[in-house]
């Protein structure tokens, strides 16, 4: 009888024990109770590598100091499962209040206009987190570096602006400055290539080099993408007197379409003299890097890189800190060269230098249509797009703020680069998924030891027009499903009266300006329709 | 004023945010309203989910039909939705029959915004998809005819800079565009990269149409008024080689 007894009590006294535990750990440490005082939001986004999850978290602490009332959680979302994840959650209602997204992610282009919110309104007021700055009365938008052009210029409604960026993005090479030194060696007359010709001269000494040394030293890390990045802006900052031809409307710079109407209605072609020249340049370019590097990825690239393989890389500066944090050599950060008019292959049409640094923003977020607390979102968001977040962020992260007046770090000096070179787009590889295909898969052409340039344009001019046509097609398909439903849009707007009035006129210029662009390429499609 | 609207307040809410399956749950729980209304909504329902169905195309027609009958805005909007659905949402579209319905709108009820938005999609169709009037220069002029019947200084705007666009687009000479153009800056209010644009645009054809003055002062506004744009560079350069500078004489 008395053993029952004393396993009940034994019992009875974990039970307690366990009880009284818990109870001091939900007083003392605060989880599990709700705390009515404190709102808490989260902000999603997928760049997981080395940097920005370090930036924003320095963000969110000095946050928490000047708004103890709002908690804010980083959530990391790898960016493989990222599309996946965002459409799960945004239909399923539990998306976070800020999230990070892009126009370029595919299958996601009804993503804004279903689950985002606009913020134009508060974007032309001063952000209240610049009191005290020298942005303290410039309108929010005028706050970043390119004023939003590039949110501005994929937003899911002309004239509506959704989402705050926070860094900046550029293309530059990387360099193994150790192995750069034991190249040149002592020689007091070296100084890193500016132009295109003085990039030649150093390949020929790399090339020396790695005889020398007895193994494989490329001049460039090779991988599809990398190469695909290079490649189109030396094509832009070779072409520049094409560019200017083609701008057909007066906007001193052309958009993608420009490029495919301008091919369509015969302004250019691969069959030029001045494209075959660049081309050729492109050429050169690819045998400075190792063979089949059309089939290797990122990784493989930077895996070259680190590995001492390869004297540079040529990526975007997203992936400064990883490369500076990770090589064992010091990595140092460079402009790429570019041709000039004494240039032996493509000085004789060169009428400027390309930007670089187009300063366009990104990492861009967007407030969650859906989300139960908007307004600490939007205060959040402001803090985050600040000139002392943005400082936070860069110091934290490696990244190039988006915010004007924050001090550069000297090391990412020539990451940033100043805009002394025209901006002008581009669009010779690609201005769709089947002209990048058409393009992209002939390369080899170009590119390999039996190829050349005549080769190249002999494969894809019978390919392009049609390539081009179908990505036009496809452009024209996507303007007239996202106009379609803003009918409705429209007309429920105005039925809510004068409170809406306004968003009503800017949706139905935004319309109209979708619609008029549709016609445009219908005509153009139409006038260039292969014959029967 | 919208008539009883505010019946169905929610339901507008939700479609403008394109939140159909919220808009279509607001409508059941919503107390009676005017059946016009109630009307309008059904049609707004399957308009806002496309793909249309030629059996949901012909629903949203026949509803539109019956409340054009009427007098009032509501019949005018109808209208309005009559043309959209053979412009825009018919898988096939018939730009000659909504051009007539544009015209209809615009006879019966001149006032009504929507016969004014309608001229503008009626002056869109005129220059680029209409049989009639070939000539490029033919369909500019008549696109500027439409002009007369719109008040709305935004609308306005809005077809003067279509044909502005359609003029350059077409090969015209560039005094062609460049009034309209002018015409669509000076009532202002266009929103983003649209407004920088067509500063950037006056500027540049007004240079290439050897109206020096004009072309630098544009560009000179451009500089000023948009100091974060990333063509500012592109922009002083064209300044040095017209030999202007960056500022107007005197500006601080």
């Amino acid at each position: 009888m008395k053993l029952p007894f004393t396993r009940g009590w034994i019992a009875l006294l974990v039970l307690a024990v366990a009880y009284l535990g818990s109870a001091w750990w939900l007083f003392t440490r605060g989880g599990g109770t709700p705390d009515r005082a404190v709102t808490k939001i989260r902000i999603a986004h997928w760049q997981i590598e080395y940097g920005p999850p370090d930036g924003l978290a320095a963000v969110i602490r000095r946050y928490r100091e000047l708004r103890p009332d709002i908690e804010v959680e980083q959530v990391l979302v790898p960016g493989r499962i990222y599309r996946q994840w965002l459409r799960t959650n945004l239909v399923g209602g539990t998306g976070a209040d800020l999230i990070e997204y892009g126009s370029f992610l595919p299958g996601m282009r009804d993503v804004p206009t279903r689950y985002f919110e606009p913020i134009t309104a508060l974007m032309n007021e001063p952000n209240p987190y610049n009191r005290g700055t020298p942005l303290e009365h410039v309108p929010w938008r005028n706050t970043f570096h390119d004023g939003l052009f590039t949110e501005q210029l994929d937003t899911p409604e002309i004239g509506q602006l959704y989402s705050v960026t926070l860094c900046q993005v550029n293309m530059r090479l990387f360099c193994n400055e150790q192995m750069l030194r034991e190249i040149t060696g002592d020689d007091p007359a070296f100084k890193f290539p500016v132009t295109l010709e003085e990039f030649r001269r150093l390949a020929v000494r790399t090339q020396a080099y790695a005889r020398r040394q007895g193994r494989t030293v490329y001049m460039l890390a090779g991988a599809k993408l990398n190469a695909e990045w290079l490649f189109e802006f030396m094509l832009t900052a070779m072409l520049m007197n094409v560019n200017v031809e083609l701008d057909r409307d007066g906007q001193l710079m052309n958009y993608l379409r420009d490029y495919q109407i301008g091919y369509l209605r015969n302004r250019w072609s691969y069959r030029r003299p001045d494209v075959q020249a660049a081309l050729g340049v492109i050429r050169e370019l690819a045998a400075m890097m190792r063979p089949g590097f059309v089939q290797l990825e990122r990784d493989d690239a930077v895996r070259e890189f680190m590995t001492g393989q390869a004297l540079f890389v040529a990526t975007g500066t997203w992936d400064a800190t990883s490369l500076i944090r990770l090589a064992p050599f010091p990595v140092g950060i460079h402009r790429f060269p570019q041709p000039d008019a004494a240039d032996p292959a493509v000085g004789s049409f060169h009428i400027g230098r390309a930007a670089d640094s187009t300063r366009g923003t990104s990492m861009a977020f967007y407030l969650n249509n859906a989300g139960p607390h908007k307004e600490a979102a939007i205060d959040f968001m402001r803090f985050m797009s600040s000139q002392e977040a943005g400082q936070l962020f860069m110091d934290h992260s490696g990244w190039i703020s988006a915010i004007r007046g924050t001090r550069l770090p000297p090391v990412l000096a020539p990451a940033k680069g100043d805009p002394d070179g025209y901006s002008m787009g581009g669009g010779y590889m690609k201005s769709g998924a089947d002209t990048a295909r058409v393009f992209t898969q002939s390369l080899y052409r170009l590119a390999g030891p039996q190829g050349g340039v005549a080769q190249f344009v002999a494969t894809i001019e019978p390919e392009m027009p049609g390539a081009i046509r179908a990505d036009l097609q496809f452009e024209s398909r996507s303007l007239l499903e996202a106009l379609r439903p803003q009918d409705s849009g429209l007309v429920a707007r105005r039925r809510l009266g004068p409170a809406e009035a306004g968003r009503a006129e800017a949706l139905a210029t935004s319309q109209t300006l979708a619609e008029s662009q549709l016609y445009e390429d219908l005509a153009v499609l139409a006038e260039s329709s292969p014959r029967p | 004023m919208p008539v009883r609207a505010a019946d169905l307040a929610e339901v507008w809410a939700d479609i403008a945010d394109t939140r159909i399956v919220e808009a279509q749950a607001a409508f059941k729980a919503a107390a009676p309203a005017d059946p016009r209304e109630r009307a309008l909504a059904g049609a707004l329902f399957v308009l806002a989910r496309p793909p249309l169905t030629e059996a949901g195309i012909a629903t949203v027609a026949t509803t539109c039909t019956e409340l054009a009958r009427g007098d009032d805005e509501l019949a005018a909007l109808a209208l309005y939705l009559s043309a959209r659905v053979v412009q825009v949402h018919r898988l096939s579209p018939d730009y000659p029959q909504a051009a007539s319905l544009y015209r209809e709108l615009a006879r019966r009820h001149p006032q009504s915004h929507w016969a004014q938005l309608g001229l503008v999609k009626l002056g869109l169709l005129t220059l680029h998809a209409l049989p009639e009037p070939a000539d490029a220069a033919a369909r500019v002029a008549a696109a500027g005819t439409l002009l007369t019947g719109i008040t709305e200084p935004a609308l306005q705007r809005d077809l003067h800079l279509q044909i502005g666009a359609a003029a350059v687009l077409s090969g015209l000479p560039v005094d062609t565009a460049l009034p309209h153009l002018i015409a669509a800056d000076m009532v202002g209010g266009l929103l983003g990269l649209v407004g920088e644009d067509l500063v950037i645009q006056i500027g540049e054809l007004s240079l290439r149409a050897g109206h020096r003055e004009q072309g630098i002062a544009y560009l000179q506004r451009f500089l000023r008024d948009f100091p974060t744009n990333t063509r500012r560079y592109n922009i002083e350069q064209r300044l040095a080689e017209v030999g202007a500078s960056r500022a107007p004489e005197g500006a601080p």
